[in-house]
């Protein structure tokens, strides 16, 4: 689940790159039922959700990103994951 | 006739060196063949005997093949002077131009890293992990195009071929057989880094902002 997460993660990231506010929005949303742990992406979703102008749902996601940042700390990205291997 | 024989032994005596010279002549092939083979045998035995010297515990890479816990400590710099050294005396052992550049990698050498890298993906373009740990590499430098080439050409190799090259590789060979279990463990390894090759592949893409 948390590799979907990854993904959807990243095309939110593009769709944001791409001046794609809804797009982005449910690649977020997805990302956070995928992965509900991952603060990156509530903190991205609060952004969108406050551009859309929906204040509320913005808030409860940013204070949900800040929640789990006290709780988990920064967690490796997985590109920080991702090292070199022998086999 | 005794006057010859005195005469013989009052000058100086040639007729000793110049029949060794004859023999020598005569033999030269054997000769030269015996003191050359000596000569590689001596070599061969001081190599090794200079290798063992730098030889580290391959303890901490089998369990970093099994756990995916970076390694640490002195562990990396004792083995980059291993490999080193092991490559100076035995350039056809092409599989240690991979392990120097871990080693590299974990001493904090990322430039020396790819390096070894590319050697290694020059000395072995068909194997999977070459391809991905370069482009890991080139991903780590923010070379995104290279990275996407090397992670392009990694997940188009076949797991078969990864464990034949491991199986049958000396360098390897010290690693595995410190492993509880290889090949169940090789074969989830494979797995998980073709998951991570296209995961990468997506971040180069990202980097690059080729979003279609």
């Amino acid at each position: 689940m948390e590799d979907n997460a990854f993904y959807y993660y990243y095309s939110g990231l593009a769709s944001l790159e791409l001046q794609q506010p809804k797009e982005a929005s449910y690649f977020f949303q997805q990302c956070v039922k995928s992965d509900p742990e991952d603060a990156d992406a509530f903190y991205q979703l609060g952004l969108v959700l406050k551009q859309a102008g929906n204040e509320s749902l913005a808030g409860k996601a940013l204070q949900k990103a800040a929640a789990l940042r006290v709780v988990h700390g920064q967690r490796p990205s997985k590109e920080e994951k991702i090292i070199p291997r022998i086999f | 006739m005794n006057i010859y024989i005195s005469r013989f032994l009052s000058k100086p005596n040639w007729i000793l060196p110049g029949l060794l010279f004859v023999a020598l002549f005569i033999f030269r092939k054997p000769v030269l063949t015996y003191l050359v083979q000596e000569r590689e045998k001596v070599q061969e035995k001081s190599k090794a005997v200079t290798l063992s010297y730098f030889l580290p515990p391959f303890s901490p890479f089998a369990s970093f093949v099994e756990s995916q816990k970076p390694l640490a400590g002195s562990h990396p710099g004792q083995c980059v002077r291993y490999y080193d050294k092991a490559l100076n005396f035995y350039p056809h052992l092409i599989d240690a131009h991979a392990m120097l550049g871990l080693c590299h990698y974990y001493n904090g050498d990322i430039p020396a890293s790819l390096l070894s890298y590319q050697k290694a993906v020059a000395s072995n373009p068909h194997f999977f992990w070459n391809q991905y740990n370069l482009g890991v590499l080139y991903y780590k430098m923010g070379q995104y195009s290279a990275s996407t080439e090397a992670l392009k050409q990694a997940v188009s190799k076949s797991p078969e071929m990864a464990f034949k090259i491991i199986n049958v590789s000396a360098v390897y060979k010290q690693i595995w057989r410190h492993m509880s279990e290889v090949e169940g463990r090789l074969l989830e390894n494979f797995r998980l880094g073709l998951q991570d090759a296209y995961a990468l592949l997506v971040l180069d893409q990202y980097h690059l902002k080729n979003f279609f």
